[in-house]
């Protein structure tokens, strides 16, 4: 509406103005010009001096404004300002049209449920139309300029006809097409590029510096961009899952955990079931409330991993009555449950209850192997579940080598000074370099009383230990500690949501089932979690101050966890605790899977992205490190992928030679389905046993389905690509509007036009408003 | 076998009885139910699944003696399980009273808890000892004990439903100073009412009870009063199978208490005395990591 006043008074669009140059066609000199305007000046005020007295000093002042501007005005019309403009040559200059042909433009959120690619097609029908209103885009375009079609969604290709696409396209590429189309036209006179497109771009979501980057290329070349948005920028009503956050591998019996980002539009207030499915079987659900508009809640679900190998785990809720997008009600991931026990080695300075229970906990868990050292006396050792009759033999590890074999190290109650200052040391490097989890118990000998504050030990443990004065305790010690105290253990709400502290879906349930437990006990000096650790479950003493009883916290590649307590048998032994309840055993199996878990073999494979399309280059990637855990930059390292139809091809991976231990290698899959990938790396020190190591992922090839995901149109992005190269954004129903911005081009082929401007309606009216305001005033103060 | 309220003076007479019966019904049991050392094929064994749960008897009756147990710490403390005993009657033990079950008490765990922390890294009450009778719910937090006279033990149905308990959570049983069949059969018979279906199986010097802390070279130890009588060793395994783990170990023909009672005056030969110590250092270790 105000662009079409705008014209009519001005006799151009704004788009003319802000383009071209105001000139005057009669080349008066300055001197001439300013002698007219200040005698337009004089004669202004003079003719008003007589009336003076009876108009008073404002009323002079006003009229004589009047005046002067009319007479300025007139005087402007006869310097004959004119409007210069460049404009493209009809049917020499090309326009490249990028249309949208991704499978979101399927989506039916226009008007009566109208998919968007309709808007698309009817902008560019393929026969020009002969009804009346105003003429599609593509006539338009047509009419004035060469036409090249383009249709994009991962790749760009040349199309003759809009009808031709297909709206399948997986991912939306709008970054990579504008430059492709942008090179294949470099040598035409290109007018500009008008991309149809709901801006829902796939690929370079997040990368704002290549978008910077290919905006000023674009911009560089004189390429305007003029985008025209279709579909809505939200929906009445969606719910969309987001990538679930789930670990590569999991061990087999553990809880899997996943968060599952949920964003929901219009649906404030309702409660959506989330179900995880394994092979069409669910295996967890959660019921959630959604939170208010476009904010993202977060799930925690936990699943259980019972079947070994590649899963893929589907996640998905129901639809919602009135939502325009189904599609993305649903997710999947892949995931490996791994049925290769963990080693774990735990250490105890005395023999203990805690040991005792704990090897009784983890005895029905075939993926838990805990081997025990236990210093009986000074100087001499118990060895029990160990592998063979070498292990451990010579008391507690001192190379990396032996050290290093486990994926978790427990430490019971023995003192620092028991280690060497290099055990130490290696213990700390286990966790950050190797990647091992450490769990430390509670006891006479442990923390602060363990003689650990000064320690290396003391930046893995995810507590501050507090100065304490510490003697190893003797016989004539008091029968009960100073520090003794009995705990009442909680989950904190941390606690309540963690694989490890998680007895019951339900965080009232599962927190009556701790209520239910008896105390357990403390007798080291409580200290502080550090910033980076989490506190599962807190303990309330005689103070009824909360202290923690087990934190956890990541340091460097491993896990640091710490059990405050120094009798957790006591969930199990206790007269109040009925023989069947399996609390001891359940936590204990679960803490050290947590613990272990995930801990880094010395080789490890991935394969991104986890989900490609079909002809896509997937990289895969391989880390090898030796017996040591220390990276190895000369193995030799192949991967064997085994396609779905069971064909197996070889790819060679090389070192990146950017960083130590990594290499890299290109498959591209040739069908749909999972692909299996296995690797090897031979090299000196890198034997396992007699084997070679091997490691193996996998990942999916065809079934990316981004296009549904974040779906809403982004006309935002648009704006930003169409202001970033000069051009404008345009809706649908704008294409009058577009051809004029389009032919006021720079670039390509042009012609100059003058448009004189003293005889455009603004002219007139100005002037006649001018006269009118001057008799108007007159005439009311009865003056001639 | 429930039990009728009755007065500590009544005991003899109706324990009496109870413990003829008894003994002839074992003497029955018994000889169907033993077994040697050797282990079956692996697999032939039943699974036993039991339940019980922690219940005081109320109609127990327990003579009010005068003895202190540790509070609850982080440190190893020796139990002594109490029982009520046949007869009631004045006898050179602690209090004046021929409990049974207060032989060698508390002279044996004194010199025996020494021992152990002497020799051991253990952290615990030295010196001495608790009691507790199978009615307390404390005996849970002493995953290790002691029981003797065997041949005079009776427990109530809920007693033993309580030992049950707590052998299958985890607690281990030393059982000691009993001698010839009738004290075994009696045994026997009682552990049939704690453990239904397990077996009492005769452990060899391979056992890793036997290896633990000290390496015992033989079981050929004599008895301290009777060098007639050859000590056997009969253990009770978790879920009835011999390559788990050891729940009770029975010392039977044999008294390694009162070897670690008079170990102080010099009235034992001191080698056996050594070897009755290095048994319960063995049993304390074992018990405490399987």
């Amino acid at each position: 509406m105000f662009l079409s006043a705008f014209e009519w008074l001005l006799g151009s669009p704004p788009v003319a103005f802000e383009r071209g140059q105001i000139e005057l066609l009669v080349p008066w000199g300055v001197f001439w010009i300013a002698a007219a305007v200040a005698g337009a000046l004089v004669f202004a005020l003079l003719g008003y001096r007589r009336l003076g007295r009876r108009l008073g000093r404002r009323g002079r002042l006003l009229l004589g404004a009047a005046r002067f501007a009319a007479i300025a005005l007139v005087l402007l019309c006869l310097l004959r300002p004119q409007l210069v403009l460049s404009l493209v040559v009809p049917q020499e200059n090309v326009v490249g049209v990028l249309l949208d042909d991704s499978r979101s433009m399927q989506i039916a959120d226009g008007e009566e449920g109208r998919p968007r690619s309709e808007a698309l097609l009817a902008a560019f029908p393929d026969e020009a139309a002969a009804g009346h209103g105003e003429a599609p885009l593509g006539d338009l375009l047509r009419e004035k300029f060469v036409t090249r079609l383009f249709r994009f969604s991962d790749d760009t290709r040349r199309v003759a006809r809009a009808s031709e696409l297909g709206f399948t396209g997986a991912r939306t590429d709008l970054l990579g097409s504008l430059t492709r189309v942008a090179d294949e036209l470099a040598s035409l006179p290109v007018a500009g590029i008008v991309l149809v497109s709901d801006g829902a771009d796939t690929v370079a979501g997040g990368r704002e510096d290549d978008l910077d980057q290919t905006l000023l290329d674009l911009r560089t070349r004189g390429i305007r961009v003029y985008p025209v948005a279709v579909g809505r920028p939200e929906f009445e009503a969606d719910l969309e899952l987001g990538t679930p956050d789930v670990p590569a591998r999991v061990l087999r019996g553990s809880l899997l955990e996943i968060r599952l980002p949920l964003r929901a539009t219009g649906l404030a207030g309702r409660t959506a079931r989330v179900e995880v499915l394994d092979e069409g079987r669910i295996i967890a659900t959660e019921t959630v409330r959604l939170a208010s508009d476009s904010v993202e809640t977060t799930v925690t679900l936990l699943a259980p991993a019972e079947e070994p190998g590649a899963r893929r785990l589907r996640f998905r809720v129901a639809p919602f009555s009135g939502e325009v997008l189904t599609r993305n009600n649903e997710q999947s991931v892949l995931t490996e449950v791994d049925d290769r026990p963990l080693r774990l080695l735990y250490f105890e300075g005395q023999p203990r209850w805690e040991l005792k229970f704990l090897r009784r906990a983890v005895a029905g868990d075939p993926e838990l192997h805990v081997s025990c050292l236990i210093r009986t006396a000074e100087g001499k050792f118990y060895r029990v579940d160990v592998a063979d009759a070498g292990e451990l033999a010579g008391g507690f590890p001192d190379t990396r080598e032996e050290l290093f074999a486990y994926d978790g190290v427990l430490l019971g109650s023995v003192e620092a000074s028991f280690f060497s200052q290099g055990q130490l040391n290696m213990l700390r490097d286990f966790v950050s370099q190797r990647g091992g989890g450490l769990l430390t118990l509670g006891g006479t000998s442990s923390f602060s009383e363990g003689g650990y504050r000064d320690t290396p030990l003391a930046e893995v443990l995810p507590l501050t230990l507090p100065a304490v004065a510490t003697t190893p305790a003797g016989a004539g010690d008091p029968p009960v500690p100073a520090a003794f105290r009995e705990l009442r253990v909680l989950p904190t709400r941390a606690g309540s949501l963690h694989p490890v502290a998680r007895l019951d879906p339900d965080p009232l349930v599962n927190e009556d089932r701790y209520r239910n437990l008896p105390p357990l006990s403390g007798v080291n000096r409580s200290g502080q979690p550090k910033p980076g650790a989490t506190v599962l479950l807190e303990g309330l003493g005689p103070t009824e101050e909360p202290e923690p009883v087990l934190l956890v916290q990541r340091f460097g590649r491993g896990r640091s966890a710490s059990l405050t307590v120094q009798d957790l048998w006591v969930w199990q032994m206790d007269a109040s605790v009925p023989l069947e309840d399996e609390t001891h055993e359940v936590l204990s199996r679960r803490l050290l899977r947590w613990l272990a878990s995930d801990a880094p073999r010395r080789l490890e494979v991935s394969a991104s992205p986890a989900k490609s399309l079909v002809g896509e280059r997937v990289t895969l990637r391989a880390r090898v490190e030796d017996e040591r855990f220390l990276a190895v930059n000369d193995a030799l390292v192949e991967a064997e992928v085994t396609g779905p139809d069971g064909v197996i091809s070889g790819v060679p991976l090389r070192w990146t030679g950017q960083g130590d231990g990594e290499y890299s290698g290109i498959y591209v899959p040739g069908g749909p389905g999972t692909h299996q990938v296995e690797i090897r790396a031979a090299g000196a020190g890198l034997q396992e046993g007699s084997e070679a190591p091997r490691a193996a992922t996998l990942f999916e090839a065809g079934v990316v389905d981004d296009e549904f995901f974040d779906a809403e149109a982004d006309p935002g992005l648009l704006a930003r690509i169409a202001e970033a190269t000069g051009g404008r954004l345009f809706e649908p129903d704008e294409a009058e509007a577009l051809l004029t911005d389009l032919s006021l081009a720079e670039s390509g082929t042009t012609v100059v036009e003058r448009r004189e401007l003293w005889n455009v309606p603004a002219v007139f009216l100005l002037l006649f408003g001018l006269l009118a305001a001057d008799w108007g005033v007159r005439h009311a103060r009865g003056l001639p | 076998m429930s039990r009728s309220p009755r007065g500590w003076k009544t005991v003899a007479r109706i324990s009496a009885a109870g413990a003829l019966v008894s003994a002839l019904g074992a003497g029955l049991f018994a000889a169907g139910r033993l077994e040697s050392g050797s282990a079956d094929p692996p697999g032939t064994r039943d699974r036993f699944e039991l339940t019980a749960t922690f219940r005081p008897d109320p109609n127990a009756v327990e003579l009010p003696l005068d003895y202190d147990n540790y509070a609850y710490s982080d440190r190893f403390t020796f139990a002594r399980i109490r029982f009520e005993p046949p007869r009631y009657r004045r006898g050179p033990f602690y209090w004046g009273l021929d409990l049974k079950w207060n032989h060698d008490y508390p002279w044996g765990e004194e010199n025996f808890t020494r021992i152990l922390g002497e020799y051991t890294s253990l952290t615990l009450n030295e010196g001495g000892g608790d009691i507790y009778s199978l009615n307390e719910a404390a005996l849970f937090k002493r995953p290790f004990a002691y029981l003797c006279e065997v041949g005079f033990w009776d427990p109530s149905d809920q007693e033993a439903e309580n030992l049950r308990a707590w052998l299958l959570k985890g607690g281990f049983l030393v059982v000691d100073d009993f001698v010839q069949s009738r004290a075994l059969e009696n045994f026997l018979f009682q552990m049939e009412r704690v453990l239904p279906g397990y077996t009492a199986v005769e452990l060899d010097v391979s056992h890793p009870v036997f290896d633990s802390f000290f390496h015992i070279e033989t079981l050929d130890f004599e008895h301290i009063g009777r060098p007639d009588l050859v000590p056997v060793y009969y253990g009770f395994f978790e879920n009835n199978d011999p390559d788990q783990r050891l729940m009770v170990i029975a010392n039977y023909n044999h008294d390694i208490g009162d070897y670690w009672e008079w170990s102080g005056n010099a009235y034992w030969p001191v080698d056996l005395t050594n070897e009755a110590f290095k048994l319960g250092v063995n049993y304390v270790i074992y018990g405490m990591i399987h």
